[in-house]
């Protein structure tokens, strides 16, 4: 057998594995394993690289950025910073119709820009706003739709794992990419209130009981001390990591560190942490670090293995001869995301599919960061899509109404998921979205 | 221990920042204490992660067939854990000469004079974090061959879901 035929047999097995439910990391470092010994016919050479990844590949200044932003994430949500962000937005949009929709929308965009997972913002307004919703007379549906939808923003816009993990993928700078998230993160945002809008008004049903529509628009105004008390922290934080990351004051690991210190102490001058939830959340924190490590540890093993079988070389020939052009590609790159976005999570399909397709689109002279933005969003369509759309499985886990199915919440969350789609053709076509800032900022330094 | 130990990165981490701009003296060592711990807390953390059950899978055919036919499920479970098993052994069979010669040889990360701080420590926790792990797959085969003979699983720890104990603390 060829290194080629080796490398693509490789890629079947591995998707067959990791879809019976075999551990991710541990089907990565198989593969890569038996390849490399198939290749090299030579078990100590493959020995050998399983321990190089296992050592060398996370030990890196660089990597210290994840447990930093996710430890950040999780003090902002114990300090009670989700709750704020709904009490916010629902204040400006009380007299919307659809209003309560939006604010879960904004409120979602402006968790995002504080914390950096999805699964995280999922959890919070499950708990948040589908209780209110229901009580204002919205359909179920609509409601965890929308919870759904929105909190899918936590992942473009940044601070943003999955945008980390691409840039450490393609050697690009995390804040660039950071920064490129900006622009489709309030795109998106808008695209949403948009969708909500339309649905209010041209198909109340939808939303909303008959008459119900409107319910909200009598509530009180927040007394400005405590719009000013639950604005401020909001505030701090973002300037102090977004800020700090684009004025180049310091590299992403320390802005993760010093939104982690901040977010710390807003937690304990309200007086939410313990030292019990402290240390829960410090496991918690090793958790998911010791999580994502693991995969990027096991798909460092896979990429090196590919590299030994030469694929990524013969397959950038293959397509080469078959003469297809970048769009061309590029649509084919996405519908695979979207199509394993359905079975995988998101950091695996990233991990899976980025190193293979870096190489195919070489000769193209992609700007990275802007091929980064568009794998994030087409990963995250994957997040609302049946048969395993991750949000759809975190919500439905978190949910107290039990009489809302899982099926209700793809449902609702199907029309998210298309204007999605729309935001990402949009990305695609004008690339100026997520790099006029970007742009900017290369030209100041 | 390991979690605590992120904790005290963050500081360090602020530390060295609030010390380079207000006082022009930054922390020698950061990053190399970053570096090494990075690759500690991971396979510190590691074999909790799996027990847990937070490594990362898609369970959703897996557990459906573990609820229509056990049997089947339960010896493929047999397969994957085995599997983990393998792997983890092969990484020790690797990693375990690795460490030995940095100990010997005295081997140092960071700049002579600058910071240094020996590489045996963190090549040595790659061990113990993977044997660890090994004997975490281990325990989940053992689990699946209780299962087969209609046994209950030995005892399990949850994880707990901090976001949604913070929400309902502040709904209180």
């Amino acid at each position: 057998m060829t290194g080629f035929e080796i490398g693509v047999i490789s890629i079947i097995a591995m998707l067959l594995l990791i879809y019976v439910g075999m551990h991710v990391p541990v089907v990565l470092a198989l593969i890569s394993f038996v390849g490399v010994w198939i290749i090299k016919g030579n078990i100590k050479i493959a020995i050998s690289l399983l321990w190089i990844s296992a050592a060398k590949t996370v030990s890196d200044f660089l990597f210290g950025v994840i447990p930093l932003f996710v430890l950040m994430g999780l003090l902002v949500s114990a300090a009670g910073m989700g709750r704020d962000t709904y009490d916010i937005a629902q204040n400006a949009l009380r007299r919307v119709r659809g209003g309560l929709g939006m604010a879960t929308v904004v409120a979602n965009a402006i968790f995002a820009a504080i914390t950096g997972v999805s699964i995280a913002s999922a959890t919070v307004f499950t708990r948040i706003s589908v209780p209110e919703m229901l009580r204002y007379g919205y359909n179920g549906r609509f409601a965890v739709g929308t919870v759904a939808g929105s909190s899918v923003l936590g992942m473009l816009i940044p601070p943003s794992i999955l945008l980390i993990i691409f840039a450490l993928i393609a050697e690009e700078s995390v804040g660039d990419l950071f920064i490129a998230g900006i622009g489709p993160g309030i795109l998106l945002t808008l695209a949403f209130c948009g969708l909500i809008a339309i649905m209010a008004y041209g198909f109340p049903s939808l939303v909303a009981q008959p008459g119900a529509l409107d319910a909200h628009m009598d509530q009180k105004k927040m007394p400005r001390g405590e719009l000013w008390r639950k604005t401020y922290p909001i505030v701090i934080l973002i300037l102090v990591v977004l800020g700090g990351i684009y004025a180049g004051l310091y590299t992403p690991t320390e802005a993760g560190a010093a939104g982690a210190f901040v977010a710390f102490l807003f937690a304990v001058a309200r007086r939410q942490l313990t030292f019990r939830k402290l240390w829960d959340i410090l496991v918690e924190t090793g958790h998911i670090t010791a999580t994502l490590l693991f995969l990027i540890i096991a798909a460092s093993m896979y990429s090196r293995m590919l590299g030994i079988s030469g694929l990524p070389t013969e397959l950038g020939k293959v397509i080469g001869d078959a003469q297809l052009s970048l769009t061309e590609l590029l649509v084919l790159y996405v519908v695979i995301l979207i199509i394993l976005g359905t079975i995988i999570d998101s950091v695996s399909i990233m991990l899976i599919a980025v190193p293979l397709y870096l190489v195919v689109l070489a000769p193209f002279n992609v700007d990275l960061v802007w091929f980064g933005v568009v794998t994030v969003i087409a990963v995250e369509i994957g997040l609302l899509t049946p048969p395993l759309g991750l949000a759809v499985y975190v919500i439905k886990s978190t949910l107290v109404q039990k009489d809302i199915s899982l099926a209700d919440i793809f449902i609702g969350a199907a029309p998210f998921a298309l204007t999605m789609l729309f935001v990402l053709i949009l990305v695609m076509i004008f690339p100026e979205i997520p790099l006029a800032l970007v742009d900017l900022k290369r030209s100041l330094n | 221990m390991a979690s605590g130990w992120i904790f005290v990165l963050m500081l360090l981490v602020t530390l060295d920042i609030v010390l380079r701009f207000v006082f022009n003296a930054p922390l020698s060592g950061v990053t190399e204490i970053v570096e090494i711990s990075i690759v500690t807390i991971l396979y510190l953390q590691l074999a909790h992660t799996l027990k847990v059950g937070r490594v990362t899978r898609s369970d959703a055919l897996y557990g459906r067939i573990l609820m229509k036919w056990p049997w089947v499920g339960n010896i493929m479970g047999i397969v994957f854990h085995a599997a983990g098993v393998g792997l983890m052994i092969a990484i020790i069979i690797g990693g375990w000469p690795k460490w030995l010669q940095a100990y010997h040889g005295g081997h140092f990360v960071g700049n002579t004079g600058v910071f240094t701080f020996p590489e045996w420590p963190q090549r040595f926790v790659l061990v113990i974090g993977c044997g660890m792990l090994a004997i975490q797959f281990f325990l989940s085969i053992v689990d699946n061959i209780r299962g087969l003979m209609g046994k209950p699983p030995l005892e399990h720890e949850e994880a707990v879901d901090v976001e949604v104990a913070a929400v309902e603390e502040s709904q209180r």
